[in-house]
């Protein structure tokens, strides 16, 4: 009973420390990291504890991705980045050792094939926003690529394998000043 | 205060002597109300005090109620996304539920020990605050949607406040954490259920009346869901032994059951694991009584591969029939009728692992668990009536029903031999009957 105290004051420091820990990796991410505009289409599912989402679908991951490794559902690997001649990102490679010099994401292998190529999980398929403002943003995107605008990417910063996502950008602006202008639009 | 600090303490049994004999004292006029009152003050009952009985079984439930409520408003409150808050404000905000909730339990721990409301409500509210943060810090930063991840997070760290804070109520929203995240992923999550064994033993120690059937009744059936959906599923290697091992679980929780809370303990809501145990027990040896689906078959012949979580659970299954084994050998001269009925079933599980390396034929499974039901439901009936048991009558005549209903839509056995057996067995049950109230009426005339 004398240790139950002492123990406790751990357990609550230890409940503190890990969302701290969170925040401080994401943050190190955001301000360290280099930054990659990712092209995506979004839709707007709902999750029961942290609300309402976008789920991103990444061009970059839309064809599987060439490499000599075989590999498995649910290994790790190293997708290597590099810019296509729009100045979007792209997986050039899925490697097993880390790679020396390059921008990487450590991703998990869903499915594929060593012949045809495997596709990966991103980590930052996430766009957290208000139960207001998430179909809104599905619902004008979507509308927007079925037009003529084909302009809708996220920026993603990334370090040492981890990445975070930074913002939302449609047509070169930021998604909630986008929303904004299309209200103004439609007031017209 | 002074009187209190010399209360003896004495068991909840021996209290209740008390307070019967007391009152028939008083209306006897051997001692009036002051000294029965006093005489009563003198003790307490092991475990928690009198008072604290009083106030915490009425009110612990409606308080973790209430703090169960306020936690999942929270959570939806900070769902919302207040993304008009930006970043710094957020963060301070994902702390804040986190930090009040600590507090609070700090509050209990410090000031009130001995409150087990406080002690509740403070246990659930943290468990909720952890989720809150977690989920705000994500919403924030955009952290990818990995559930099960998250729910692992949220299990680690809520799992201490279970026996640091001895929150019965956050043990049960663990089993639920633990049974979503073996509904989520098949994966071995469910041998958390055993970190939760010594905190349910430390309930039973200090006879807890509510929170421990909940407790109880809680883990065993995410034990059990756990167990059954991580073994019976479409090309699963398990599959056929599914049944087998939802059997074997249902003999140890019966055994189980006796075992730690004594063969006194048949109360069907307090003795979760036993009445749990028959129910299962009952309806498997239903399933057994049709053809069709009964056959175990051969682990490696099958075309998905073994999984780590399927060789836990074939571990799991024998650690069941050792348990069975042994409560059986350890405690034959004990057990009753009733009990011998319902651990006869575990022959099943004896001839599944027979028919799997001598192939025995289905026809042997489905004859026997019909003719076991027949005779088990039939005496039990009569222990019902002997012992005026109710529940032994009642839980009798479900199953006899069961089976009858079963048989009588059952298209395998041709009408005119349905209708034999029916006719047969009804004419029995009238002879047996007659013979009966004619022992009975013998048995009162020599009287």
């Amino acid at each position: 009973m004398k240790l139950t105290k002492p123990l406790v004051l751990i357990l609550f420091i230890i409940q503190l420390a890990v969302p701290a820990y969170m925040i401080y990796e994401q943050r190190t991410v955001l301000s360290e990291g280099v930054v990659y505009k990712f092209k995506t289409r979004p839709i707007d599912p709902l999750d029961p504890f942290r609300g309402h989402y976008v789920t991103l679908r990444f061009e970059a991951n839309t064809d599987p991705i060439a490499t000599s490794e075989y590999l498995r559902k649910g290994d790790w690997v190293y997708a290597v980045l590099s810019e296509d001649k729009d100045g979007f990102a792209q997986i050039s490679q899925l490697v097993l050792e880390e790679p020396q010099n390059k921008d990487f994401i450590k991703a998990e292998v869903s499915w594929g094939s060593l012949d045809r190529g495997y596709y990966v999980r991103l980590p930052f398929n996430r766009y957290y926003a208000s139960e207001d403002t998430a179909p809104q943003i599905e619902k004008a995107v979507w509308r927007r690529q079925r037009d003529e605008v084909d302009n809708v990417y996220a920026e993603v910063s990334v370090l040492e394998g981890k990445a975070t996502l930074k913002k939302l950008y449609v047509n070169e602006l930021a998604i909630r000043d986008y929303l904004e202008q299309e209200v103004k639009n439609n007031n017209k | 205060m002074g009187a209190n600090l010399n209360q003896k303490r004495i068991s909840k049994q021996q209290f209740q002597w008390l307070q019967d004999e007391a009152s028939c004292w008083k209306d006897e006029g051997i001692i009036d109300s002051q000294t029965q009152q006093q005489l009563m003050e003198r003790y307490q009952v092991e475990g928690v005090t009198a008072a604290e009985q009083r106030y915490s079984w009425s009110n612990v439930l409606l308080i973790s109620l209430g703090a169960l409520l306020i936690g999942g408003g929270i959570i939806l409150l900070l769902a919302h996304n207040w993304e008009d808050f930006g970043k710094a404000t957020r963060t301070v905000l994902s702390f804040l539920p986190l930090v009040l909730a600590q507090a609070l339990c700090w509050y209990g721990l410090q000031y009130k020990p001995k409150s087990l409301a406080l002690r509740e409500s403070g246990g659930v509210l943290l468990f909720f605050a952890i989720g809150a943060s977690i989920s705000l810090i994500s919403q924030t930063y955009h952290i990818y949607g990995d559930l099960e991840r998250f729910l692992v997070v949220w299990l680690l760290l809520g799992l201490p406040i279970v026996y640091l804070l001895r929150s019965a109520t956050t043990l049960i929203l663990i089993s639920a954490v633990i049974l979503w995240l073996c509904a989520l992923e098949r994966e071995p999550y469910w041998l958390f259920y055993a970190v939760l064994a010594p905190h349910l033993y430390q309930l039973y120690r200090e006879q807890s009346r509510i929170l421990l059937p909940w407790s109880l009744w809680f883990t065993c059936i995410g034990l059990l869901i756990s167990i059954v959906y991580g073994s019976a599923y479409y090309a699963s290697p398990l599959d056929h032994w599914s049944i087998y091992i939802t059997l074997a679980l249902g003999c140890t929780f019966y055994a189980l059951g006796y075992w730690c809370l004594g063969f006194n303990c048949q109360k069907f809501w307090v003795n979760a694991p036993v009445s749990l145990g028959v129910i299962l027990i009952g309806f498997v040896s239903l399933m057994f009584t049709w053809y069709g689906r009964t056959l175990p078959s051969d682990l490696w012949q099958v075309e998905s591969p073994m999984t780590f979580n399927e060789y836990m659970i074939l571990g799991f299954f024998v650690l069941c029939i050792l348990t069975v084994i042994l409560f059986v050998v350890r405690h034959a001269s004990q057990l009753s009728a009733p009990n011998w009925i319902a651990l006869s079933s575990f022959v099943f599980v004896i001839l599944g692992i027979i028919g799997f390396y001598f192939n025995t034929g289905e026809h042997i499974f489905v004859v026997l668990s019909n003719l076991y039901i027949l005779i088990g439901s039939v005496l039990l009936m009569f222990q019902g009536i002997q012992k005026t048991r109710l529940m032994l009558l009642n839980g009798g005549l479900v199953w006899f029903s069961f089976l009858v209903l079963f048989r009588y839509f059952d298209s395998d056995i041709p009408f005119v031999a349905k209708g034999i057996i029916f006719i047969a067995v009804g004419a029995a049950f009238i002879a047996t009957n007659i013979w009966f109230q004619k022992k009975q009426l013998a048995k009162e005339s020599q009287v």
